[in-house]
């Protein structure tokens, strides 16, 4: 489907500063009406009839002719349809500004690389999660020790107590993401975390007009463990968080079960930068929510040896000048 | 690298570097207006100023103890350092008793310097001027050793040249005069034409000073450019910000049961010994050298000086 204005016919996109449907053209806002794909035929552009690049596991692009943002209705609906969505709340220019102020002490890095002409070729992306929901019953046993010591003359007392610890937690997870996708690196994804969750909202397909979309590239089954990984972690951490107030506790029993487990589909957006240079690839991934950047800038080699280079001319001058004043004019 | 991309890389660099472009130039004139003035030497001491003495000789090996050919180039290198330290330095060396007693022999060595420097006049800016006289002496008989060096020093070199400053040179000295008489007298005077720099107001000579700048003005930058470097070239990764109770309902976790119950105690004592011992240590050190002093001349100069048996 491809979102057309009812006013001047030009591609409406969603703006995350407006929240709202926005012709870019004629600035009219929530002026769309929505053209349909014909079923089976979507990698032509039901606009200029070009041939998009659709790949498997496209769920919405941009046509490299007319440049319109075209959603696919087939990859969004039925098995595909997400059920929740977060809207992209940071647009373009203000993740430019982020990433302008984040690496503007990274002095070694390449001149263009915060320029505006690569800034630009940043693409808006939802990614596809499976949100993983989980009852857990914790229960732990343990014997702590609390130690306390006084002095009275010249002898040291150090007496130890022992208990019986006893907890039993009931921790309700809502929502653990997991990226569905396969592009998009496991590790950059988690630190990418956390999204409001607040603004989580139904799935409506407008949201993805003006961004590029993936529907999800593997089924919940083949994401649960890393889900569980998480879970397991985050009950131990909160288990522990119950045991304060001990020198030290030996355990006897630590068990958590599951109760009740759900998966939910959904998509969450982010911003990717790829900058390219000296033949390598440097991806910067921008939560488009929270606007959190993960990411490491390049080194420009020959930027640090001139810069590293004048440093030391500079400082040798200045320094060489301070000690021969104060030789010569018998300061030391 | 286009030229856009490298006009905007050559701006960035001047816009970086612009408070240190502006310390660099201001040391450079701080340089050129206050310090390489004084470093030149000054043109009324370039010239000997002593038409008074005709005495071209500097090495009197009376003792015979250089080669012909180690007087020569103990003469050249005497005539080179006296150019540059704009001084005197004559070596003289003698084979005759100077008195078994230490007083009696520094009194003979002393007035033997003192006159030798008087009596040829000696004196780089004027006659019993700007100068130092290394007497060594050679002597020994049955009755004992009488070798020792004595420093005769006048003008500049008497008001430089201090107890510490006589003691480098013999010391400088002595590390080979037992065996390499030569080198022991190229020592002797390299440190003398060093304390003739400082003499005309340099409290250090020029090659003390460019060593000192090497490494200060050098090494030290080089270290603190590479440290820059260095700190720089790390880009910190983001950091996980998720905290375990993240995606839990309510951030905190239901707690069905909690129970603490007190099972026993034990108490462990230890005796605590508060005897302890100390003291002070007192260390203490000492000078010595020989005797050194101003004093005059039988000829009625002032000259300062000393010297030490060996």
């Amino acid at each position: 489907m491809i979102f057309k204005c009812v006013n001047c016919g030009g591609n409406v996109v969603y703006s995350p500063e407006k929240k709202k449907m926005v012709c870019p053209y004629c600035d009219s806002e929530d002026s769309h009406e929505i053209k349909y794909v014909k079923w089976g035929q979507m990698t032509i552009c039901p606009d200029c009839n070009g041939v998009i690049p659709v790949q498997e596991y496209t769920a919405a692009t941009r046509c490299p002719y007319c440049d319109n943002y075209i959603v696919l209705d087939e990859r969004v609906e039925g098995q595909f349809l997400p059920k929740r969505l977060i809207p992209f709340r940071l647009g373009k220019e203000t993740i430019k500004q982020s990433l302008r102020e984040k690496f503007k002490k990274n002095v070694f890095a390449p001149t263009d690389f915060l320029s505006e002409a690569r800034l630009e070729t940043m693409e808006g992306d939802y990614v596809p999660f499976w949100f993983f929901d989980y009852d857990v019953n914790a229960d732990y046993q343990g014997e702590g020790r609390k130690v306390r010591s006084w002095t009275s003359g010249n002898t040291q007392y150090t007496e130890t107590s022992y208990y019986d610890v006893r907890r039993n937690l009931d921790i309700h997870f809502r929502d653990i993401p997991v990226d569905a996708s396969i592009p998009m690196p496991d590790v950059v994804m988690d630190l990418m975390e956390p999204y409001d969750y607040k603004e989580l909202t139904d799935f409506d397909p407008k949201y993805l007009s003006g961004f590029m979309a993936e529907r999800y590239n593997m089924p919940a089954a083949e994401l649960e463990k890393r889900a569980r990984i998480k879970m397991g972690e985050d009950t131990k951490a909160l288990m522990q968080q119950e045991l304060s107030g001990y020198s030290g506790i030996k355990e006897i029993h630590n068990a958590a079960g599951v109760l009740r487990e759900e998966q939910n589909y959904g998509m969450l957006p982010v911003w990717k930068y790829i900058y390219r240079y000296g033949g390598k690839d440097y991806p910067f991934y921008i939560n488009g929510q929270t606007g959190k950047i993960v990411g490491i800038a390049p080194l420009s080699v020959p930027k640090v040896w001139a810069y590293a280079g004048t440093l030391w001319i500079c400082l040798s001058i200045i320094f060489s000048t301070v000690l021969l004043v104060a030789l010569v004019f018998g300061l030391v | 690298m286009n030229n856009e991309v490298r006009k905007l890389a050559f701006k960035q660099y001047l816009h970086y570097f612009r408070i240190w472009f502006v310390l660099t130039g201001i040391s450079v004139a701080v340089l050129l207006i206050a310090v390489v003035p004084k470093l030149m030497p000054k043109n009324s001491a370039i010239q000997r100023g002593n038409a008074t003495s005709t005495e071209k000789e500097r090495v009197f090996d009376y003792a015979d103890i250089l080669t012909d050919e180690e007087e020569q180039k103990l003469r050249e290198y005497i005539a080179e350092c006296e150019q540059k330290s704009r001084t005197d330095i004559i070596v003289v060396t003698i084979d005759q008793p100077m008195g078994i007693s230490d007083s009696e022999w520094n009194r003979n060595m002393m007035n033997y310097a003192d006159d030798f420097y008087d009596n040829h006049q000696f004196g780089w800016n004027q006659a019993y001027g700007d100068g130092a006289l290394i007497l060594d002496n050679w002597y020994e008989d049955e009755n004992g050793s009488q070798k020792g060096t004595w420093l005769s020093t006048a003008g500049k070199m008497e008001e430089y040249i201090g107890a510490y400053e006589e003691d480098v040179v013999l010391d400088a000295m002595y590390d080979y005069i037992d065996y390499a008489p030569y080198r022991a007298y190229y020592a002797a005077v390299t440190k003398l034409a060093d304390y003739g720099e400082k003499g005309d107001g340099h409290h250090y000579s020029i090659s003390e000073m460019m060593s000192v700048v090497a490494c200060g003005g050098g090494v030290i930058p080089l270290i603190i450019a590479l440290i820059y470097a260095l700190s720089n070239l790390k880009n910190a990764p983001a950091k996980d910000t998720t905290v375990p109770s993240t995606y839990v309902v309510n951030g905190r976790a239901v707690v069905k049961n909690r129970q603490d119950q007190f099972l026993r105690k034990n108490v462990v004592t230890r005796h605590i010994d508060t005897s302890s011992s100390g003291g002070s240590s007192r260390s203490s050190g000492h000078s010595g050298g020989g005797s050194h002093g101003h004093h005059t001349s039988s000829g009625g100069h002032s000259h300062g000086g000393g010297g030490r048996r060996r």
